[in-house]
């Protein structure tokens, strides 16, 4: 039986991918800013030429992270990309109007409705651990962020899509990932070494013993 | 006989004026100016009221060695920063646990200062302070408070906290050759091992007294940038678009806080005038939540005095009375200074083994079979 993981679950098993994306989202939104300050200001106020800049530069910033975080860039048609991590599939839009971007094309559309014959299944109390999703396939998701006025990150939220058309949009879940810098699971704490050390190494002076010994003549 | 600078030393501890401790000795306050002065001995009932006012015991009085303990870099401090009878509190507190330190210490073999001193200027200063220490310029300081105390640095954690002064330095002791670090405030563990560098670039380049306080105070700040924060690394590190993200990515592998973090990038040009404002202003717009984030890091205290007085007093379980015996402080003074400093488990990373059984220490022990 196919089914889907809660909001919850998924962002536990997303673990700390979702700190990267929006960490790596944020340089690639700064970044873009510059490249269009430096170069042709007017137009950062083109959205496509906005959000292509970003896609691009946040492909470069995910990149050498792939190992450590045992993901996957798979390269799609119209030079997008898709992030695979596990059962997951994740693809990355800007918000239209502060919401889930409707699909533009048969592609998209494609996508936004695999998840369709999936449902979410409670999981009873005892059988966490025998619980796998889904038996078949993979969960697609979207990862949309938005901007603040001043053109910067405002924010990112992870999408589980169940029905869309060309304008309609339905979802299983639709959940905002925490600003990693303070949700206390990004990494951002000090690191410190936990290896053992050594206590400073004090030693004990040999005991001075007024000498009474009468060999040597001076106990008197 | 009572010793006047004893009794001056004790009121400053407790922050006393003279008219207060007349009040509760119920005499005038000259009476107090003479006694601290040498001009007049108190009768023996005084004596007795002094003793249970202040807590301290008689012997402590009628010492006559009194240990130096100059003001160090608290000489550096504003007259608006810290009042003179903080100021006073403050160099009583590190007087006081470097006398029990230097008690402790004559009878026992603890690490010699090796670190070399001076002479430079700051930045080089700090990087051969930096390679003695074993760090390469790409390594970050793991703990620097250990570092120094394996040194020889003698590090104390103050058991009362002054807000205003964070920490100070002072060449002490005989021929004022031993290196001393005060901390006295409540500080974040980034501020701490921050002040703790600062403090650290006063003892090795301002031996004298007499200067520019500005010049010293910017001379130290740049010293503790190029120890803690080498500019070699951080040119590589601290590239543009640099953003506070990446600020917080450095700052939890260098363990300084990002606002400093970012001081030094703007000091080495790292960065424009426009992104070090911008910063600054997200700064200010989150700050309630970088300091969460700061503090949630635990602060490196110091273990120099508790190490001793473990060692000489039978272990975890000190004999508290022997130790004040020998040292003439009383137990409760004793009790704050080394419950202010790292427990052997906190500084050395190790888990306690089993439960920590009571038994007698091995002199008690000896010293009861002679009795049999």
């Amino acid at each position: 039986m196919h089914d889907i993981p809660s909001e919850d679950e998924a962002f536990q098993k997303l673990g700390p991918l979702k700190g990267l994306w929006y960490e790596s989202l944020y340089s690639a939104i700064l970044d873009t800013n510059k490249h269009f300050k430096d170069n042709c200001d007017h137009r950062s106020d083109i959205p496509p030429l906005f959000s292509w800049h970003v896609r691009s530069k946040f492909q470069t910033l995910l990149e050498p992270h792939t190992n450590a975080y045992n993901f996957a860039i798979v390269p799609v048609l119209g030079g997008s990309f898709l992030v695979t991590h596990g059962f997951f599939a994740c693809k990355f839009r800007k918000a239209f109007n502060g919401k889930l971007p409707p699909p533009t094309n048969k592609t998209q559309l494609r996508y936004y409705n695999a998840n369709s014959g999936l449902s979410i299944w409670p999981t009873l109390p005892g059988w966490e651990q025998l619980r796998t999703f889904p038996s078949g396939g993979t969960v697609n998701l979207l990862v949309y962020y938005d901007l603040n006025p001043q053109h910067e990150l405002a924010w990112v939220k992870i999408a589980c899509p169940r029905f869309a058309t060309l304008t309609e949009i339905e979802c299983f879940w639709d959940k905002d990932i925490d600003n990693p810098l303070f949700s206390g699971s990004g990494g951002f704490e000090v690191k410190h070494s936990t290896e053992e050390r050594e206590d400073i190494p004090f030693e004990e002076l040999p005991f001075e013993e007024d000498d009474d010994n009468p060999l040597t003549g001076l106990a008197e | 006989m009572m010793n006047g600078l004893r009794l001056k030393q004790v009121r400053e501890f407790l922050g006393l004026t003279q008219s207060e401790l007349a009040l509760k000795l119920d005499a005038s306050q000259s009476t107090v100016a003479y006694l601290e002065g040498g001009y007049l001995q108190p009768s023996e009932e005084l004596l007795r009221t002094i003793c249970e006012c202040t807590g301290f015991p008689q012997e402590f009085f009628e010492q006559t060695e009194v240990t130096e303990f100059p003001l160090g870099s608290l000489l550096y401090r504003s007259r608006n920063a810290i009042d003179a009878s903080e100021r006073a509190r403050v160099n009583r507190y590190g007087q006081f646990m470097f006398e029990v330190a230097e008690k402790l210490a004559s009878k026992l073999k603890y690490p010699q200062f090796k670190l070399p001193k001076g002479g430079l200027d700051a930045v080089m200063a700090a990087r051969i302070i930096r390679s003695n220490l074993g760090y390469t310029p790409d390594s970050p300081i793991d703990d620097l408070i250990y570092d120094l105390e394996k040194n020889g640095v003698f590090i104390f954690k103050s058991p009362v906290l002054f807000p205003k002064t964070e920490a100070f330095a002072v060449w002490a002791g005989h021929e004022n050759k031993k290196p001393v670090i005060v901390l006295t405030g409540d500080t974040p563990a980034d501020r701490t091992r921050w002040t703790v560098a600062h403090e650290l670039g006063h003892l090795d380049l301002h031996s004298t007294l007499f200067g520019d306080i500005q010049a010293f105070e910017r001379e130290a700040d740049i010293f503790a940038s190029e120890l803690l924060l080498p500019e070699e690394t951080m040119s590589r590190l601290i590239v543009e678009p640099f953003n506070l993200m990446r600020a917080a990515r450095i700052r939890s592998e260098w363990k300084v806080s990002i606002q400093a973090l970012i001081r030094r990038a703007h000091d080495l040009q790292l960065i424009p005038d426009s992104t070090y404002k911008s910063l600054f202003v997200q700064i200010s717009q989150q700050k309630k939540k970088l300091q969460e984030l700061s503090e949630a890091d635990t602060p490196e205290r110091p273990r120099y005095l508790r190490g001793m007085a473990e060692k000489r007093y039978g272990g975890k379980r000190i004999n508290y009375q022997q130790f004040s015996k020998d040292t003439k402080f009383p137990i409760a003074v004793l009790k704050q200074f080394i419950e202010a400093q790292a427990s052997q488990e906190e500084y050395t990373r190790k888990k306690p083994q089993g439960k920590i059984l009571d038994f007698p220490s091995e002199k008690n022990y000896s010293t009861d079979v002679r009795e049999n």
